[in-house]
């Protein structure tokens, strides 16, 4: 359902990913290892239509990602990013209701903001992921966890075919990172639908092998290793985090290169 | 070309911080002497200090005196809560145009955004003062002639600063809120309008504020207010009663800076 062949991005002379061949299947749960820099956001942003990659192609449903509108995109791939990216003015609850934008329509939106009417299936989430004391606070008032847990709420009201997770436990406490995690991957029965297909950047490789169907390890752009979890071995991750420490080095010379994004 | 781009940047880089601090110097030097500073005072301006410094200690608290600077002061308020919720409403939609956020890309909507902000700068750039003097001369002297005065450029002012705001929203907030499926329009309802609001409001009431100034000074042009009175009261040489109204207009300020700090209050909590 995703394909990314001979995808690549640079921004200015930094060389962020690739070139990577890439296939995702409906219903696989991916998670994404690296160090800082190994280029795991980029490869979510390029799945995620935000960029569009140098070289090479990504096609989602056997479509060009670029030909496919913005409100079919959202029904297609949804994403969580690091720094969540909230409305902070609003409360907790309006930022979880705008998970249903794409299906919503201008007045609805309008009427969601202005009238005192709530969105059952938001409610429910947000109580799923113990967030209901705080759904009519300011965002901007939160803790960093709970505001994490907002933005993934939304992501669960938005619902979509893939959901993409740049670090997305990674301001929560570790009992309740499980608990996410086991949620996320779909391993908890839960009254709230699910992700169906979900790609995971993480920093932790023992969540990866824990949680996920399948693990990619990147390093310096490129995949090192796209096994099995169950497959995956201390060598894989070792070489992993070497190459990473080279990459280090390497991306200290190139400080001043202009970093578009600024984040990763 | 090359060698001297090198050039300049080499000249500037070589100004130091000195440098600066002396050119600062000589620029404010050549402009005190600029003006003309001969016929600063007139014969009796001491003992004209004087009478008004005591007249600051003693105002005039006659029950006839307060109940005029009261009366002045509400029609003051009247003129600027007037032209203020004018200036609202029709900058607030101008600034929305102007923003560019709301339309969608062409060439017919485009040429709107320019417009529009051509219009706004225009309206902004002519002072309130000049305003009435051109409004005066074409509709005579009335409140209405006051009230859009101040409505005019104001609302050039309002509108321009919302729109700024709505362009200052963070674009990882709109691109988050795109991947939800969220048309611009939407972004705009649900990103762009509740970022901008707070700060507007705390803007808007500082124009107020702002607008109750302009209201004083202009009803020096005779529109009736709290000016007109001062003008009279300076006239008559009743220090005492300009006293009395200046301070009226001080606790009027005060009291609108304590009101939006309230309402500022509630809208962050």
């Amino acid at each position: 359902m995703c394909r990314l062949v001979g995808a690549s991005k640079t921004y200015g002379v930094r060389h962020a990913l690739g070139p990577i061949d890439l296939e995702i299947v409906f219903g696989e749960k991916i998670g994404v290892v690296g160090s800082s820099g190994a280029g795991k956001s980029t490869l979510l942003r390029l799945i995620s239509g935000e960029i569009t990659p140098s070289t090479g192609t990504v096609d989602l449903n056997g479509r060009p990602l670029p030909s496919i509108q913005v409100r079919e995109r959202s029904r297609i791939v949804g994403f969580m990013h690091q720094q969540f990216d909230l409305v902070p003015q609003l409360s907790a609850r309006k930022n979880i209701e705008a998970g249903n934008s794409g299906r919503w329509s201008l007045f609805r939106t309008l009427a969601a903001l202005l009238l005192p009417i709530q969105d059952l299936n938001a409610s429910e989430v947000a109580r799923h992921l113990g967030l209901e004391d705080h759904l009519n606070e300011r965002t901007s008032r939160l803790s960093g966890g709970q505001q994490q847990r907002v933005a993934l709420a939304r992501l669960l009201v938005q619902n979509p075919e893939i959901t993409l997770l740049d670090e997305p436990v990674s301001s929560l406490d570790p009992s309740l990172a499980l608990q996410i995690l086991e949620t996320l991957c779909g391993k908890t029965k839960t009254p709230v639908s699910t992700p169906k297909t979900v790609i995971a950047s993480l920093h932790s490789p023992e969540f990866s092998t824990r949680f996920f169907d399948r693990v990619i390890g990147l390093s310096a752009g490129l995949i090192m290793f796209d096994k099995a979890a169950s497959e995956v071995g201390d060598s894989d991750l070792r070489s992993l985090y070497q190459e990473s420490n080279l990459d280090f080095t390497r991306n200290h010379e190139n400080e001043n290169a202009p970093q578009i994004w600024g984040r990763d | 070309m090359g060698t001297r781009l090198v050039m300049i940047t080499g000249v500037l880089d070589s100004i130091t911080k000195r440098h600066w601090v002396f050119l600062v110097f000589v620029a404010v030097a050549v402009s005190v002497s600029t003006v003309d500073w001969t016929n600063t005072t007139h014969a009796g301006a001491g003992r004209s200090i004087w009478m008004f410094v005591n007249a600051l200690l003693t105002p005039d608290i006659s029950s006839t005196t307060l109940n005029a600077a009261v009366h002045a002061a509400w029609i003051t308020v009247a003129y600027a809560a007037a032209s203020i919720s004018i200036a609202i409403i029709v900058g607030i939609p101008l600034g929305l145009i102007a923003s560019g956020t709301v339309l969608s890309s062409g060439v017919s909507s485009t040429s709107l955004t320019i417009s529009v902000r051509a219009f706004l700068g225009f309206i902004r750039s002519i002072h309130e003062l000049i305003w009435a003097l051109l409004l005066v001369a074409s509709f005579g002297l009335s409140p209405v002639v006051g009230v859009l005065a101040i409505a005019v450029p104001y609302s050039g002012i309002i509108g321009r600063v919302f729109a700024e705001r709505l362009q200052d929203v963070p674009s990882q907030q709109l691109t988050a809120f795109e991947s939800t499926g969220a048309s611009s329009l939407q972004q705009v309802i649900a990103v762009r309008i509740p970022s901008a609001l707070p700060n507007m409001t705390s803007y808007l009431f500082y124009r107020f504020e702002c607008a109750i100034r302009t209201a004083a000074v202009l009803s020096f042009v005779g529109l009736g207010g709290i000016g007109f009175r001062i003008q009279i009261a300076l006239s008559d040489l009743k220090f005492e009663t300009v006293a009395t109204l200046m301070y009226t207009l001080v606790i009027l300020i005060l009291a609108i800076d304590l009101f939006c700090g309230f309402i500022r209050k509630r809208m962050i909590a």
